[in-house]
């Protein structure tokens, strides 16, 4: 156990410091940059130059990046060129909005996928079955920006009962994380209901059966207990997924979040804010990749077997 | 106590002296397959005393697992019952409602399963899978249901029962294994105990004990068992009456003494004849030439006439029916040995 997590968390840090130099040189070389944004164009030539000196931006991209690190050893992610904030209060803001959206899809997810799933599985080829299979195919079939337009035409355009961006409180939250949870809805659903049915055909259901257990702990307790594994793995992927959706998800809701952040200071070439978002988010699927490893190996039979022997 | 007794003839039944407890008439069980239906059990009819253990013998394939299954109407999701009744005391369990199925499953009639490795929930300990049998009939405190699962534990003969409970099925050996399922078979009291071929997966030490035990609590308990099994030599250790199933029918039924001194049925000899160590030397060992046919491909007449040693001309265009002897034997042959 000991050796599994050092040896997954020396791989995470590996592939952590590799992606913060590839963020560090994309973002440099990538076409346009922040002085197009911020200068005036009718004195540009001197301000450009006065400006990438006084950010470092002149100095080759390896030096930028070690001078990056150093800061952020310091614990200084630095300051928005734009909007002047720190760029530690954008991400405290932000990743708190992050994980409200996160959390609420991901509550979303498992509260409708699985008892949808085990219901859907108990009663194969029901009504229930059958409608849960549509919601999963169309889940898996709608892109999510277009699965955001068609609710908010209808629930902020035309009925008006949700706000159509924004932020606030529990309301500006439903719609963007419908959007976001759909796609893990309709996978999870299919997870669960496809690791119920194969445990219902197992031998020990029978004997469940047999001494007179009722169905509902057969398939509730013993069934969905041992249908857990692949859903838990599930879970760390899904979660990765999710955080990478937000960057769709909240700039289509202008919604405040993490993602938001990084699209927007992208686009505006905000080196710093960049950067440090960047890092986050990958940070995020690092972390989630290893609680997916993690929760694989501590779900696998042979391996809690040894640990619950030893 | 006075038991009823029925009008029947007492022979019929075979136990110590009381009316049949599960009376099987006419059952038929057919699979759905994709090329059409078809019979897996053929119009069976059964009768087992209370206190009397019946053995139901075949080769593999012939259906006797799905007799079983019937009797607890746990047929897999493709078979169906196609007709006749099965009563329990007198209640027929083809048409009692799934909730009361549900309370006679364990109470009543227990079932013990072939493979014990995998017949147990890999996810819970064995402590909690018995107690969990005594609490879906009763409404006892987890106290006085861990106490009956310790007794049910040491009367199957598991050493330190307590020691036990917190077990994993894969911590435990597979004779282990089956001496839990019967303890969980056993909890409730049940009236009949169904053992489909429960002794196969364990070596011959094991298998020896639990027969010991089976007969021994059918003493105790005045239990009733339908002991299933491939193996004839095995049957004629534990079972007062033998019923001989072949291609979804019952061929011969009778007193075990009887059948192995003088079978009718020139399949019930062949299957007598390989038993190991009777009388001939091993090299002389007999085994069935060819196969129990495909249940979709059985002959006309007699389903055992390409295999028979002695078939004669009716035999494979008239199906025999089963013919009652006077000792309240059947069976089913047009050329039956003398
Ligand atoms: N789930 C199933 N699907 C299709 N056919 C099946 C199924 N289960 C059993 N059968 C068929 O039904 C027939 C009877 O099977 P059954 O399991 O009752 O035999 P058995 O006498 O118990 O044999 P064994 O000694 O191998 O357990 C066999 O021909 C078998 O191939
Ligand atoms: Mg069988």
């Amino acid at each position: 156990m000991i050796r599994f997590v050092l040896s997954r968390g020396i791989r995470a840090a590996l592939i952590f410091v590799v992606a913060s130099v590839a963020v560090c040189y994309g973002l440099r070389v990538a076409p346009g940059s922040l002085a197009d944004i911020v200068t005036n164009p009718l004195n540009r030539a001197f301000a450009v130059k006065d400006l990438e000196e006084r950010l470092g931006l002149d100095e080759p991209v390896i030096v930028q990046y070690f001078v990056f690190v150093r800061n952020i050893m310091g614990g200084d992610f630095g300051v928005s060129f734009i909007s002047n904030r720190s760029v530690t209060e954008i991400i405290a803001t932000g990743g708190l909005n992050t994980l409200k959206l996160g959390g609420a899809a991901a509550i979303l997810t498992y509260f409708i996928s699985v008892p949808l799933g085990i219901m859907a599985a108990a009663r194969r080829n029901s009504v229930i079955d059958q409608g849960s299979m549509l919601i999963a195919v169309l889940g898996m079939a709608i892109p999510n920006f277009f699965l955001a337009i068609l609710l908010v035409r209808l629930f902020a355009v035309e009925l008006r009962w949700l706000p159509a961006a924004g932020q606030g409180g529990i309301k500006h939250l439903i719609l963007p994380a419908v959007v976001l949870a759909a796609e893990a809805i309709a996978i999870n659903l299919r997870l669960v209901r496809a690791s119920v049915l194969e445990q219902l055909s197992r031998d020990y259901i029978r004997t469940l059966r047999a001494k007179g257990a009722s169905e509902r702990r057969v398939v509730w307790i013993h069934a969905f207990r041992n249908a857990l594994p692949p859903v838990i793995t599930f879970g760390g992927v899904m979660l990765r997924t999710l955080l990478g959706y937000t960057l769709v998800v909240e700039v289509i809701f202008r919604y405040p979040g993490l993602g938001f952040e990084l699209v927007d200071s992208v686009l505006k070439r905000d080196y710093a804010v960049a950067q440090a978002l960047a890092l986050v988010f990958i940070a995020g699927v690092v972390l989630f990749n290893f609680l997916a490893d993690l929760g694989h190996h501590l779900a696998e039979p042979r391996i809690r077997e040894r640990g619950a022997a030893g | 106590m006075v038991t009823p007794t029925t009008g029947r003839d007492l022979a019929t039944v075979g136990g110590p002296g009381r009316g049949p407890l599960l009376e099987i008439s006419h059952l038929s069980v057919r699979l759905r397959m994709r090329s059409g239906p078809i019979t897996v059990v053929d119009d069976v009819s059964l009768e087992i005393g209370s206190g009397e253990i019946l053995g139901l013998v075949g080769e593999s394939g012939c259906g006797k697992s799905m007799t079983a299954l019937a009797i607890m109407r746990l047929l897999p999701e493709a078979a169906e019952i196609a007709g006749g009744s099965v009563l329990l005391d007198g209640e027929d369990l083809v048409r009692t409602k799934p909730e009361r199925m549900r309370q006679i499953r364990g109470a009543e009639v227990a079932m013990v399963f072939q493979e014990p490795m995998t017949s147990l929930d890999p996810a819970f300990t064995v402590g909690h899978q018995v107690v969990e049998a005594v609490r879906a009939h009763e409404k006892v405190s987890r106290a006085v249901s861990l106490r009956r699962a310790e007794e049910s534990f040491e009367r199957v003969g598991i050493p330190k029962p307590r020691e036990r409970f917190d077990a994993y099925p894969h911590q435990l050996s597979g004779g282990l294994c089956q001496r839990v399922m019967l303890a969980m078979a056993l909890v409730t009291s049940p009236r009949l105990l169904i053992a489909d071929e429960p002794t196969t997966a364990l070596d011959v030490t094991i298998q020896a004990q639990i027969l010991e035990l089976i007969k021994q609590l059918r003493t105790e308990l005045n239990l009733s068992v339908l002991w299933i099994s491939h193996d004839f030599g095995v049957v004629s250790e534990i079972a007062d009456r033998v019923a001989v199933m072949y291609a979804g029918e019952i061929v011969e039924i009778g007193e075990t003494s009887h059948m192995l001194g003088a079978p009718r049925h020139r399949y019930t000899r062949a299957l007598i004849d390989s038993i190991p160590g009777r009388g001939e030397p091993r090299s002389l060992l007999r085994t069935i030439p060819g196969q129990v046919p495909d249940p979709g491909a059985r002959p006309a007449g007699c389903r055992f006439s390409p295999r028979c040693d002695a078939p004669v001309s009716e035999c494979e265009l008239i199906h025999p029916e089963l013919r009652a002897e006077r000792d309240a034997s059947s069976f089913r042959c047009h050329n039956p040995v003398a």
